[in-house]
């Protein structure tokens, strides 16, 4: 198989063990089969499927809890059984596809029950991705997945392909896309130049700051609570002989105990989230090569991800506050969402494609600014301590108090007083908490704007920055309410192909302003905004 | 708050200065109509549950049923009234380069999408939107609902021929307005 109509050179060819199309079931001839190693493929996304779904999954844990308590047999039985059926309609499903590239594109026809045919055409083709799991890997073979123009297509899967293969569909679509791209003009200088790469000890700083370690930690007391496994109790037996025995001789070894049990359950939630760290970005690198962004990482399954600079619709910088503890930030590119409608089964598809960097200093962060905007936007600042952003309205607080704060705390307490009497009051404890975030809040949330883009930042113990190009959006909406226009103040949303900001509580002419001027700027670019 | 001055803010088309043009006259009507009838519908539905509790041995006081009911009926006269006040607020103006929409009364909002970054326009029109005449405009964007405009209360012909301009303008030259 190849491809004709290649200007530049990279002719296609599929790998050998694809070379001979199947024949004898009125499949056209230039109609491809996948290695048969791709019913790992279909089982893998069937089985996600069924662990995604939360009644499959209650429902199966159900019955599996059901044989269970009748025999242990009976149970692992029933899970075979399911593991089974999902493998026969993998094998089905691997049966009912196919495949074919032509000049135009990559066709796709999969589907038993409802066949339906995807048509993948080269142009439109932002991205080729390509994922290899640890099986694959034995074999020398990867899963390549298309990404297309604003994601508004389905996106297609070819599982089980050869590395070379891969490789070339890959040459052959960013030949493509170089070859029309409009900003890329200083592109082969840069190509193949690595921007950021992961080092060990930035595994461990993505562990040490993974937020599941606060999550577990708050969850911990609750789940030694309801937790009645035989372990546990028998865990629970032993730390209270423990306990009792310290108790006879020495409070303070009760507490060394007791700090030194906290300690060994840190250290062991830091050694999961250190390895997930490390099995997700071990070795990770970015690079820019032919006018896309290209990150590659994982240990044992290793994913590539490819972003075109232009469909790059917004950057988001956060900081929480255990990275701000290392001085680095986390950085999200985001691509357009495919809006409602699409019943594609791939989530990443609905939620938009990220490009996700998962540390990085403040330097890189600038850096990687530049090149991702194309030399656009780069006097709004990415980092969220810059003396140029400006703050909102205080009166951002009295509005969150009444909102969330006074009127539920007064209806509450009014509520609850004839149950509990003056201990009723005691919801009122809601409101300070209220007010305390939301002064907390109002001193986070601040903007900048240049000529050619605006930067929104916010969050409440953390940070969050939002940076995005004027002439990307898509939309403008201000709304005023009551408290707002009698002090001069209104909310500016701005709609991108990514999502919606909202800059709430600022003065209402820099607001209008800031809406008519960012129309202004899109509906004259002469840029594609993907 | 505008340090840079190279921005010529004063000098742009502003959305303030907009002509707005107003919605279809029963548009208000039609929105009073499908109110009344939700109400009807909840207020038998409360009758018919109080009548099932009373029949259950429910006692409740009467002064206090009587001042629920009171009470629920103000907030339905005030609910079908307040299209009367409402619609006469929203607008719309379709100008050269982008379509703008204005609503609300005490939470007002001015939305805007140019014409160039909609990837599709819909009219719909239920059955009581046929009967009248009436038809909502749908300009959907890139990125799902939240930039999506919706103008309900045009009259179906004004909302088609909206559409199929809008539709025109899609995939359009693009060239930089003079900025007055």
């Amino acid at each position: 198989m190849s491809v004709s109509g290649d200007d530049s050179g990279n002719a296609l060819h599929a790998p050998a063990a694809l070379e001979e199309p199947h024949q004898g079931d009125g499949v056209p001839d230039d109609w491809q089969r996948l290695s048969p190693l791709a019913v790992l493929f279909f089982f893998g996304r069937m089985a996600k499927g069924v662990v995604g779904n939360l009644p499959t999954t209650l429902g199966t844990l159900a019955v599996l809890v059901a044989f269970a308590r009748e025999s242990i047999w009976n149970a692992i039985f029933f899970g075979i059984a399911v593991m089974v059926v999902l493998a026969w309609i993998a094998i089905v499903r691997y049966g009912a596809f196919r495949y074919r590239i032509d000049a135009q594109g990559v066709r796709i026809r999969q589907g038993v029950l409802e066949r339906n045919e995807l048509d993948l055409q080269f142009h439109r083709i932002q991205s080729v991705n390509i994922e290899q799991s640890l099986a694959y890997r034995w074999f020398g073979l990867v899963t390549v997945s298309f990404d297309t123009a604003g994601s508004t297509q389905q996106e297609g899967h070819l599982p089980a392909v050869t590395r070379q293969f891969a490789d070339t569909l890959r040459r052959h679509v960013d030949a493509r896309r170089s070859s029309r791209s409009l900003a890329d003009e200083d592109a082969p200088a840069r190509r193949n130049a690595a921007l950021l790469q992961l080092n060990n000890a930035d595994m461990l700083r993505i562990g040490l700051t993974d937020p599941t370690v606060l999550i577990v930690l708050a969850a911990l007391p609750g789940l030694a609570q309801y937790s009645d496994s035989a372990a546990m109790e028998r865990a629970q037996r032993m730390v209270d002989q423990a306990t009792s025995e310290l108790a006879a001789s020495e409070p303070l070894l009760i507490a060394a105990f007791a700090g030194g049990a906290l300690l060994v359950v840190l250290a062991l939630i830091l050694a999961v989230t250190t390895s997930s760290a490390f099995l997700r970005f071990h070795g990770y690198q970015l690079r820019l090569e032919g006018g896309a962004f290209r990150s590659r990482a994982g240990l044992l399954t290793r994913k590539e991800m490819v972003m075109d600079t232009r469909k790059i619709q917004q950057l988001r910088l956060t900081q929480s506050w255990a990275l701000r503890c290392f001085g680095r930030y986390r950085l999200r590119a985001l691509s357009a969402t495919s809006g409602q409608g699409n019943n594609d089964q791939n989530n990443q598809s609905a939620a938009g494609q990220v490009l996700h960097v998962p540390i990085l200093a403040p330097r890189a962060a600038l850096d990687l600014r530049d090149r991702m905007l194309h030399g656009e936007g780069t006097e709004l600042s990415l980092l969220p301590r810059s003396e140029r952003f400006v703050g909102i309205s205080a009166r951002y607080i009295r509005a969150r108090v009444v909102a969330i704060g006074l009127l539920p705390a007064l209806i509450v307490s009014a509520a609850a007083t004839p149950l509990f009497g003056a201990a009723a009051l005691l919801g009122l404890a809601w409101l300070a908490l209220v007010a305390i975030c939301a002064w907390q809040s109002w001193r986070r949330r601040a903007y900048m704007h240049d000529d050619h883009g605006l930067a929104y930042r916010s969050g409440l113990i953390g940070f969050k920055v939002e940076l995005f190009l004027f002439r990307k959006v898509q939309g403008a909406t201000t709304s005023q309410s009551p408290l707002q226009r009698r002090h001069g103040l209104a909310t500016l949303h701005v709609h991108l192909a990514s999502g919606t900001v909202s800059i709430p509580f600022i003065d209402q002419d820099a607001a209008f302003q800031l809406r008519d001027y960012m129309l202004y700027k899109a509906e004259s670019s002469r840029l594609a905004w993907h | 708050m505008f340090a840079n001055p190279e921005i010529p803010l004063e000098s742009l088309p502003q959305a303030e200065r907009i002509d707005w043009q107003a919605l279809h006259p029963d548009f208000a009507t039609c929105q009073q109509i499908r109110r009344t009838g939700g109400v009807l519908l909840l207020a038998v539905l409360a009758a018919g549950i109080y009548v099932l509790a009373a029949s259950r041995g429910l006692d409740i006081e009467p002064l206090v049923v009587a001042t629920v009911a009171a009470g629920a009926a103000l907030l339905a006269i005030l609910y079908i009234v307040w299209p009367l006040v409402d619609v006469p607020r929203r607008g719309y103006a379709v100008r050269d380069k982008d379509i703008a929409y204005r609503a609300g009364v005490l939470w007002r909002t001015v939305q805007v999408v140019p014409f160039n970054r909609v990837q599709h326009a819909t009219t719909k029109s239920g059955p009581m939107e046929r009967g009248i005449g009436l038809a909502t405009l749908t300009v959907f964007t890139a990125g799902g609902s939240g930039g999506d405009l919706r103008i309900a209360g045009l009259g179906k012909p004004l909302a088609e021929s909206l559409r199929t301009h809008i539709v025109g303008k899609l995939g359009g030259a693009e060239q930089p307005p003079a900025a007055t």
